[in-house]
């Protein structure tokens, strides 16, 4: 192995170990934002955490190949406003699918999800079970547009606690 | 009665529930079979028509034959499996008891379960690891952009987004293509290869016509696709009997063989062949169109001469006839629907309800009660099974009252099924919506309740569902919505203190209503255009009256009538929350109690929260639906003709009209475990009253709450209604069983539609809930079809438990306290 290679090797390794890292910080924020009373940030680490699983997870990337969409998830009282976009990044200095993760709202969403606050955003993301209708019957969320992305991306949000070494995600809130 | 008659009435008396297993053991076997089925989602059709869509993407094929040509794809290549002794081949899917997922529909809905759905906790549906891997990597990321709602939504996100609001309006035909009874006689009569030869004649005929030789060639391709699948089966079952060792298993298989190699390419020549040709239909329709409330029909009327001719003829025996019609009721059972968990939640515990209609009169009006009615009776009255739905056609005139007491008899044993409806009303229904008298007779029950007539109606009943609670709710909000924000909706339309009499309520009211009505048929029509354009159903169409002859596919306008239904949710809470308006707040001579409407308004949206006199009042006082009070019986059918007015006339997509009808399936209890406080005296989260049934816990005498549902316009209602009724358990003796065919009668002499019954007691119900393990089969009636009690919600049982019990002898109603409570 030449230097470069090497070079571009080791640091692949560093930068892997640094994604580590912050997904270890991330679980770490989710798991104390979960506890607390407020719970407006929460999102934007679970979104962060998804995002870096896409990078180091193979399996987990599998779930998003070629796939494009872009999602908006703010709430009523305007304390959260989180988007979402699925596309091509570079990784490593190699393109793959990914996402990116903003705290400004996107235009032209492919679907926006808008909690009624932060609580109503965190007993359906951390629920164990969320269900999109439930949130709708019960005034909890309101959704515009393609309901079929948001069924996927609830799918994908569902993987995540395994990933992060998270019994279950309800077990978090009961603890807050 | 005919000789021949009352021979197989006499011959069909051995056969009892308590004596099954010694008499009729393969329908015992069968019933324990069906009983220990798990619900597992099916995913084999899904494939098929996923592959085949994307390998065609841009092929120019049209739509409708690229349709035709998966649906005919996965015909000729599904799975042939053989469960069990069942003496008819064919199944709706791979699975025992198989859900099966339609992408194109509502499946996606499950995307995110497919981790959960096995081990929820309502009803689950099992899914394995590589079927839920096939499902999320292969199947639904196809239909992301193309399932029908994202098509709709395409075109009109605005009503779509308030659809999906879920009390503003309800369009099922987000989910199905469904709700019509189809003309198997055809069928019987003519042969799939009869059907293939119209289609082939015509496609060359009208060659130059390009949508008609595009329709025929699709019913072409879709035709290839049944008679390979019948040819499978028979194939398979051959193979079975040669390798069988159990000679009464190798003869079943070696005789489906034979029957699956004749039918239904050819038309049928015994009971048995009829019955098998009838089913392998009904499986295709549904490899095509959702499992959703498509009926077998009248089948004592289109297998009567099959069954008389075999019988006559010494080769069918009493014995064998229900063999045959109890394998063809575990057929019809064999799936229910896939459904997201929170549509447990509003309609949990529903099957496929395919209604079996029997009895009434015939197309020339004469009685058309017959030797197999009896026989399909026993039937109904052997296998408590939630599906089939069977439904009794009486024409009190016309049926003899032996029939209706068998009806009875039948009702008192099951303890649900089946229900009774009444061919003078429902027939002068019929002819009032523009059908000829000879079709209006020949009418066939729908799903629940809806009514239509066989083969000639593609009549999707089940179109639009209207919440009346969140009507009345815009009319005393200024039209404003819990869901919507704080703007009116469609329109302001006056607060509660603008109203200065209850005309101005009312106005405002019958306001909402027309915008609504509006707005849902603008919704409706838009799917039904997009159904034409994606979902075009060539094999459906082969089975009715009507496509055919005219070149044009049903969801084009095929059929001979072609209405949709509109039921309406809420009915007696609504009717009632309008009585105690007009009492209360707008009768000057009410000295028991009076308040401005805004003050009511506002005792409802805090759930009567320091207005329990109020509360009091509202619920023993106030005039309520199911007496005799004038402001009752006057409310009711202002209600009854405005639903007639602001529908009956409209024109769906297909040129037919909306019918109104009254039913809820378990839609009120469902919806009504999240809704709000009603000037009724209801209090929030409480289910609503089913269908057209008075509100529970009035207490009255039973007679008075059927008149006032039998005093109703039932020409204003034509899509039915469902009217619940429970008694007490009685043994069916004759003078009990006469009893009660004779309350029926009475209810229809005064012009009752259709009621249906639970012959439970609180008691039993309660500890049923309590202790379901004790009650595993438990069978009851929801709002127009079957379920077992402990697969419903709990808002739903607890309906059923608090649902008015009358004592069938005194017709006195029995209060819930009454049984130590």
């Amino acid at each position: 192995m030449g230097f470069f290679e090497n070079l571009e090797k080791r640091s692949n390794e560093i930068q892997l170990s640094l994604i580590e890292n912050r997904i270890k910080a991330l679980t770490t924020g989710i798991k104390t934002e979960a506890a607390g009373d407020v719970l407006d940030n929460l999102l934007y680490l679970l979104l962060n955490a998804m995002s870096l699983l896409f990078m180091v997870n193979d399996d987990y990337r599998k779930n998003i190949k070629d796939f494009s969409g872009t999602y908006v998830i703010c709430s009523k009282d305007s304390m959260i406003d989180v988007s979402a976009k699925f596309k091509r990044i570079r990784v490593f200095g190699m393109e793959q699918d990914g996402m990116k993760v903003s705290d400004k709202v996107i235009d032209n969403a492919t679907s926006t999800v808008t909690f009624k606050d932060g609580k109503a955003m965190a007993d359906f993301l951390l629920s164990g079970n969320p269900d999109v209708f439930v949130g709708m019957l019960n005034n909890q969320l309101s959704v515009s547009g393609n309901l079929n992305y948001l069924f996927k991306f609830v799918y994908l949000l569902q993987l995540i606690p395994d990933m992060l070494g998270i019994d279950e995600f309800q077990k978090l809130l009961k603890a807050s | 009665m005919s000789n021949k008659i009352d021979e197989v009435r006499n011959k069909l008396k051995e056969y009892n529930p308590g004596n099954l297993k010694e008499k009729l053991p393969l329908l015992d076997t069968l019933l324990e079979r069906h009983r220990s089925a798990a619900a597992a989602v099916d995913i084999e059709r899904a494939i098929f028509l996923t592959d085949h869509l994307k390998q065609t993407e841009n092929s120019g094929i049209p739509m409708s034959i690229r349709r035709s040509q998966a649906i005919s794809n996965y015909l000729s290549g599904r799975k042939i499996l053989f469960h069990d002794d069942n003496m008819l081949g064919g199944a709706t899917t791979a699975k025992e008891l198989g859900a099966p997922l339609y992408p194109e529909y509502i499946g996606l809905t499950i995307w995110p379960e497919l981790k959960t759905i096995s081990n929820r906790k309502d009803n689950p549906q099992l899914l394995d690891e590589k079927d839920a891997d096939t499902l999320n990597f292969d199947v639904f990321p196809y239909w992301l952009d193309r399932s029908i709602s994202e098509e709709v939504r395409k075109v009109d996100q605005y009503r779509q987004s308030l659809q999906e609001k879920m009390i503003i309006y309800t369009i099922s035909k987000a989910a199905t293509i469904s709700h019509t009874t189809p003309c198997y006689e055809l069928i019987l009569k003519k042969g799939i290869l009869g059907i293939l030869a119209e289609a082939v004649q015509n496609e060359a005929k009208y060659s130059d016509d390009e949508e008609k030789s595009s329709f025929y060639h699709s019913v072409r391709i879709a035709m290839q696709g049944v008679l390979n699948y019948a040819a499978n089966l028979s194939r398979e079952a051959s193979h079975l009997a040669s390798t069988e060792s159990d000679p009464e298993r190798k003869k079943n298989f070696q005789r489906i063989a034979d029957i699956c190699k004749r039918v239904p390419a050819n038309p049928a020549k015994s009971f048995h062949e009829a019955v098998n040709a009838l089913w392998i239909c009904q499986v295709c329709v549904f490899a095509e169109n959702s499992n959703m409330a498509i009926n077998p029909g009248r089948l004592d009327q289109i297998l009567y001469p099959y069954f008389l001719k075999d019988y006559e003829s010494g080769q069918l025996s009493i014995e064998e006839a229900l063999n045959i019609s109890g394998s063809l009721w575990f057929k019809i059972a064999d799936n229910v629907n896939l459904v997201p968990q929170a549509a447990e939640k509003l309609f949990g515990g529903a099957g496929a309800v395919p209604a079996i209609t029997l009895g009434g009169v015939d197309k020339d009006g004469r009685d058309a009660v017959n030797e197999l009615t009896y026989v399909l009776l026993k039937v109904t009255e052997l296998l408590p099974i939630r599906d089939p739905n069977v439904n009794a056609r009486y024409h009190p005139d016309k049926n003899p009252v032996e029939y209706r007491n068998e009806v009875s008899r039948t009702i008192l044993t099951n303890k649900a099924i089946p229900a009774f409806f009444n061919d003078v009303q429902n027939i002068r229904t019929l002819i009032n919506q523009g059908e000829t008298l000879e079709h209006a007779r020949d009418y066939a029950v729908i799903g629940c309740v809806e009514l239509g007539s066989v083969g000639r109606d593609y009549s999707a009943s089940s179109s639009v569902f209207m919440p009346m609670y969140t009507i009345l709710y815009m009319a005393l909000h200024n039209g404003r919505t819990t869901v919507t924000g704080d703007e009116p909706l469609w329109k302001a339309t006056g607060k509660p203190a603008d109203f200065k009499n209850f005309d101005d309520f009312w106005k405002a009211y019958a306001e909402q209503t027309r915008l609504t009505a509006e707005n849902a048929i603008s919704l409706n029509n838009t799917y039904g255009k997009k159904h034409q354009e994606f979902l075009p159903t060539p094999i459906l169409s082969a089975m009715f009256h009507g496509p055919i002859d005219k070149g044009k596919d049903l969801i084009y306008g095929g059929s001979i009538y072609n209405s949709s239904g509109v039921t309406h949710i809420a009915f007696p809470d609504v009717c009632d929350s309008i009585c105690a308006i007009k009492d209360v707040c707008f009768n000057v001579n009410n000295t028991d109690m009076q308040m401005s409407l805004a003050e009511l308004v506002k005792a409802v949206d805090n759930n009567f929260k320091g207005y329990e006199l109020l509360e009091a009042y509202l619920k023993n006082k106030a005039p309520k639906y199911g007496t005799t009070h004038p402001v009752a019986a006057e409310i009711s059918q202002k209600l009854i003709d405005l639903g007639y007015a602001v529908f009956n006339d409209k024109m769906n997509y297909r040129g037919g009209n909306y019918r109104v009808a009254y039913w809820t399936m378990t839609n009120h209890a469902g919806y009504g475990s999240v809704t709000g406080a009603l000037p009724s005296g209801r209090k929030a989260h409480v289910p609503f009253s089913s269908g057209i049934t008075p509100t529970s816990q009035i207490e009255t005498q039973l007679t008075t709450s059927l008149d006032s549902v039998a005093q109703l316009d039932s020409m204003r209602i034509p899509g039915a209604y469902a009217l619940n009724i429970k008694y007490s358990p009685v043994e069916p003796t004759l003078e009990n069983v006469n009893r009660f065919g004779s309350v029926v009668q009475t209810y229809m002499n005064h012009g009752g539609q259709q009621v249906q019954f639970n012959i439970q007691d609180y008691k039993t119900l309660k500890e049923a809930k309590i202790n379901p393990d004790k009650y595993p089969h438990l069978l009851v009636r929801v709002s127009g079809y079957s379920a077992y009690f402990n697969t419903l919600n709990e808002a739903m049982k607890n309906e059923l438990i608090t649902r008015s019990q009358y004592n069938l002898s005194s017709g006195k109603f029995v209060p819930l306290q009454s049984e130590g409570e």
